[in-house]
């Protein structure tokens, strides 16, 4: 059921090694032309989280993408795809099986290729597990969520488009950029204050924003996590289900 | 004689906003038959397949196959091709094959060479490199090589060239003469002509007329009687329930009638008229009859004087 | 063989009773004779492009009529006996219907009995000349 959109997963896939081997180009070029850096170098400087939440960033890109997946469907392609025997949650779901491989290969290759830059130069010593920004269990778990509830948010806010989805992931992202500042400017206060901090709770980067981690005393920063954890997987898993409610009502 | 029904519909209906695009729809396609929807563009043909196949949702009305409710399941052996291709556009025909193959236990690969043979369809090429009536041919691949027991087809032969399209209803009589079910729609009189058992006209979404074509033909009768001066009016004839229409114009008097046109012309020949024939109606006629009737008497007598 | 068989389908005549006269004619003409087997109802269907129902239908009144017999596995064939005649009757049949309708047209035109049989006169002549005196059929 899922085969063209296993090809379009793959190749989106094929873009983004084309992407990343671009960006090794690039820094190795840079990194190249300041040979005196290679050579001697301080060791754990680079904690491993940063490089972690750099591939949940370009995964969290491709999750967004593929968010826009039922929108790509109702651009002229139900007749076809809703007249298939498995009723439409069913097809859905086979649309997501595929889309969870391809933000799980996207968040690999692109640790991979960071990871990769560092052992071309023999630097991965660099790398360190501890230090200012550990590596914890449940910093990794919100690090795999953060694609899965922006997937979850950007099917939700599509699924019942029929054009100019691609604004939406795009729309999104700023919009929750946006939202994040506000709420820890303080520029509001009061009920707007409140306001602005409920609305920011279905976005995803407010769950990563210093402001949250931020929130409360340090001793409740892993409660925070925890709360993080939570709080993405329920945008993801809330997202899903307003997707496939609305796609089941639509109208070809 | 009761043959079984594949496909019964009954009181479809179906609003947007203020416009009625279906009124109370009903037919009942016999299985092994293939039954035409004929009508003009805007009649509500579209609409109501997307209704009988839960792409819309119906305003009132119920859509049975073999007796139950659809089902997804059902598209196991229930193929629809919609008007505008829906194909994607990026993959190439050979990706459209290959995800009908495995999504499909009955794929025939035999029988899809020999389609993409009939249609000079390349496998290798990108659908948004291909013509819009290549296109429409890949989709009724798409459709035949399942070997479906019901297709339904929305307008199947229009992007075609003259040599497709007739390929196109050769498939359909090929295939009901196998035993499928098949329901079509067109504004191509001629087609439905040919390759259909029964025929259903819709206009402005309501069902106009409902038969079996041979019947049709053989029961719609123009007669027509030419008058020395202004053509009478016919005592008792409107109210004949055989008489569908009357035009008169001038010395000129037609009336449309279905069966009984011997005696209809026995009683307007009882005026004496000058001359007094009997005419046979094709599909055509009988179609722009119909909608003629429903869209009143004025226009319709203009129209018909001038063909 | 399939060159036999024409229709019209876009004529007044359903296309089932175009073909049943065509049989006939044949018939009566000898172009098909009997034991002849006619092509399958989908063969015929799909070499016209007509409905499959239309072609079995013709041949149902066709097998009633007696012109043809069908054994199932095997095909339908033209009858050895009363085939003949049925046809000839009917190929009479359609020439008095032709006739009727001439003579009403020639009458609604305005000729008189006369004037009509004058016509006919010289359409006999036409079709059936008379060579030294004598009547060629």
């Amino acid at each position: 059921m899922y085969y063209m959109e296993f090809l379009l997963v793959r190749k989106i896939l094929y873009w983004l090694c084309g992407l990343l081997a671009v960006a090794i180009a690039i820094v190795s070029w840079a990194v190249a032309s300041n040979a005196h850096s290679i050579s001697s170098h301080p060791h754990g400087v680079v904690p491993f989280a940063a490089l972690l939440a750099g591939a949940t960033f370009v995964s969290a890109i491709i999750a967004m993408i593929f968010g826009c997946a039922l929108a790509r469907q109702n651009a002229g392609h139900l007749p076809l795809v809703w007249t298939r025997p498995v009723s439409r949650d069913r097809f859905a779901l086979s649309l997501t099986i595929v889309h969870l491989a391809g933000i799980a290969a996207a968040f690999v290759l692109t640790l991979a290729a960071t990871l990769g830059v560092f052992a071309m130069f023999g630097a991965l010593d660099l790398i360190t597990m501890a230090g200012e920004l550990p590596v914890t269990p449940e910093g990794v778990a919100r690090m795999l969520l953060f694609p899965l509830a922006w997937y979850g948010l950007v099917l939700a806010l599509t699924s019942s488009l029929r054009a100019g989805a691609g604004f939406i992931p795009f729309g999104a992202w700023i919009l929750g950029s946006l939202l994040v500042a506000l709420d820890a400017s303080h520029l509001f206060s009061g009920a707007s204050a409140v306001v602005i901090n409920v609305i920011d709770h279905v976005n995803p980067l407010y769950y990563f924003s210093m402001h949250f981690d931020q929130s409360g005393s340090n001793e409740s920063m892993v409660s925070n996590v925890g709360v993080a954890i939570v709080g993405l997987a329920a945008i993801a898993v809330a997202g899903y289900v307003a997707a496939l409610a609305q796609w089941r009502r639509l109208e070809a | 004689m009761t043959e079984p029904i594949a496909i019964a519909v009954d009181g479809l209906s179906k609003r947007f906003g203020d416009v009625t695009a279906l009124d109370n729809f009903s037919i009942a396609v016999p299985k092994g038959s293939i039954f035409g929807v004929l009508g003009t563009n805007g009649a509500g043909k579209t609409t109501a397949f997307k209704c009988m196949l839960g792409l819309a949702r119906a305003d009132a009305g119920t859509t049975l196959f073999e007796g139950s409710p659809l089902t997804p399941a059902l598209f196991e052996r229930m193929t629809y091709v919609h008007e505008r291709p829906a194909l994607y556009s990026d993959p190439r025909v050979s990706d459209h094959l290959e995800w009908t193959r495995r999504t499909y236990a009955r794929y025939d690969a035999p029988r899809a060479a020999k389609l993409l043979d009939l249609f000079g369809l390349t496998p290798k090429k990108r659908v948004k490199t291909l013509s819009k009536g290549q296109q429409s041919a890949l989709a009724l691949t798409l459709a035949f090589v399942t070997r479906p027991d019901i297709l339904i087809l929305d307008e199947p032969a229009s992007g075609l060239d003259p040599v497709n399209q007739r390929n196109v209803l050769d498939l359909l009589i090929g295939e009901a003469a196998g035993g499928a079910t098949i329901v079509f729609s067109s504004h191509a009189i001629g087609q439905v002509e040919r390759a259909a058992d029964r025929v259903a006209i819709l206009h402005r979404g309501k069902k106009m007329l409902d038969g079996e074509v041979d019947l049709l033909k053989a029961d719609e009768k123009v007669v027509e009687a030419t008058f020395e001066n202004d053509a009478p009016s016919v005592n008792g004839l409107a109210r004949d329930p055989s008489v569908r229409r009357i035009v008169r114009a001038g010395r000129l008097l037609r009336a449309f009638v279905r069966g009984n046109s011997d005696e209809v012309a026995r009683h307007i020949a009882a005026l004496e008229p000058k001359s007094l024939r009997v005419l046979d109606q094709n599909l055509e006629d009988i179609f722009l009859n119909a909608v003629a009737a429903s869209d009143g008497e004025t226009a319709a007598a203009a129209a018909d004087l001038e063909s | 063989m399939s060159a036999i068989f024409t229709v019209d389908p876009h004529s007044g005549v359903p296309i089932y009773l175009q073909l049943i006269a065509v049989v006939k004619r044949s018939v009566a003409l000898g172009v098909l004779v009997p034991g002849e087997q006619l092509p399958t109802v989908k063969q015929l269907a799909t070499t016209l492009t007509v409905n499959a129902n239309t072609v079995a239908r013709s041949y149902r009144e066709l097998e009633r009529d007696g012109v043809i017999e069908t054994s199932p596995g095997r095909g339908s064939f033209v009858r050895g006996n009363g085939s003949q005649v049925a046809s000839t009757k009917a190929a009479t049949d359609s020439a008095a219907a032709a006739i009727d309708g001439a003579v009403r047209e020639a009458k609604s035109m305005g000729l008189d009995r006369a004037g009509v049989t004058q016509l006919v006169e010289q359409v006999l002549e036409r079709w059936y000349p008379a060579i030294d005196g004598r009547e060629a059929s």
